[in-house]
């Protein structure tokens, strides 16, 4: 029987289907992708589709996605990061 | 001299103008003026044939005198946006009748051209009592009572901005843009039968957030500005939009071919 799954992993898997539904490449999460930037050089997103996702997180976990600093690198972790904390707000 | 020389000169002189406009509007568009009709046979206008073909109904005289007319207006913008780089001053040049952008209903996307005295948004802007969203890259100085948000140069920076003006939009709120900044993901649409590449970024946000985008242009009357302000245009497919907005620009130019901008064609393909 497979393990559970904690809170934190399955917001992971949700912020990444979400991701995927934007990135068409994007497969089952990879080892490392945390680090993995969302736009050119990682996940090949661009501003608008990075928006969009930013925007969907929002509405599928009823949260505000705040604390992005303008200059930040936006990779998979931070974003799951953002959204971990703005459930336990 | 060569050629660089000579633009290093204009700018010092438009500069130069500009700092003596901030205290004699009037005298610095006036002397601007008499610059841009002492240099005119000296510069090499735009050839009828450089013109989008719809304007091929004008005589040689009236191409000539927009031309001359658009060489002056050209003069007259780059020295209030010499004046506003170099001064940080607000712009000078008085608003024909004090208008604002209160008239446009929230929720709206107000975006403009790169045509006409474009530095003097921040004057309408000053003058609009509900707070706009305004991009940044739109306009680099203070303004008192507006949010501003930074559009940055990489996509990272560019999303924040998106997602900013897409919430603001979702509240009911107004934003402030450009179609034609100098980097963006881009949408065609038919301009004067060419493909004019505006940026995606208005109509996306009319797209999530179901605002209307509303087009508007500074435009110079005598030695005051007017703000033109377009029909709304609502929400549709993005592609829809763009074509929409490009008419319009294309109906407006047609109308004022002296109006047409550099910028406008060179992001003509």
């Amino acid at each position: 029987m497979a393990p559970e799954m904690t809170d934190t992993q399955q917001t992971r898997a949700r912020v990444w289907d979400i991701v995927r539904q934007r990135a068409s490449s994007a497969g089952a999460i990879p080892a490392g992708a945390d680090s993995m930037a969302l736009g050119a050089e990682g996940l090949g997103l661009d501003s608008i589709a990075i928006a969009e996702v930013l925007l969907d997180l929002e509405e599928v976990f009823d949260v505000e996605v705040r604390g992005l600093m303008s200059g930040e690198a936006l990779t998979f972790g931070r974003l799951t990061e953002l959204v971990i904390d703005a459930r336990t707000r | 001299m060569t050629r660089r020389t000579v633009r290093r000169l204009g700018r010092r002189l438009l500069q130069v103008i500009g700092g003596l406009a901030r205290s004699f509007p009037t005298a610095g568009l006036f002397l601007v003026d008499a610059v841009a009709l002492l240099s005119f046979p000296a510069i090499r206008p735009r050839s009828r044939h450089e013109l989008p073909e719809a304007f091929a109904n004008l005589s040689r005289a009236e191409v000539r005198a927009a031309l001359r007319r658009e060489w002056a207006y050209k003069l007259r913008n780059l020295m209030m946006y010499h004046a506003v780089q170099r001064f940080g001053a607000e712009p000078f040049a008085d608003l024909t009748g004090g208008q604002s952008l209160d008239h446009v209903p929230a929720p709206a996307i107000m975006a403009t051209f790169h045509s006409g005295p474009t530095a003097a948004f921040a004057r309408v802007l000053q003058q609009t009592r509900d707070p706009v969203l305004v991009f940044r890259r739109t306009l680099r100085y203070r303004l008192s009572h507006h949010p501003l948000v930074a559009t940055g140069d990489t996509d990272d920076q560019r999303a924040l901005a998106m997602h900013q003006g897409a919430r603001h939009l979702q509240r009911g709120g107004r934003v402030f843009m450009m179609f034609d900044p100098a980097t963006a993901a881009r949408i065609e649409a038919p301009f004067f039968g060419r493909p004019l590449e505006l940026a995606r970024g208005p109509f996306v946000l009319s797209r999530l957030s179901r605002a209307t985008i509303v087009p508007v242009i500074t435009r110079w009357r005598g030695y005051k500005i007017e703000v033109v302000t377009g029909q709304p245009i609502h929400v549709a497919d993005e592609k829809v939009m763009a074509v929409a907005v490009a008419r319009w620009l294309e109906a407006y130019y047609l109308e004022n071919p002296s109006e047409i901008g550099d910028r406008t064609l060179d992001l003509q393909k």
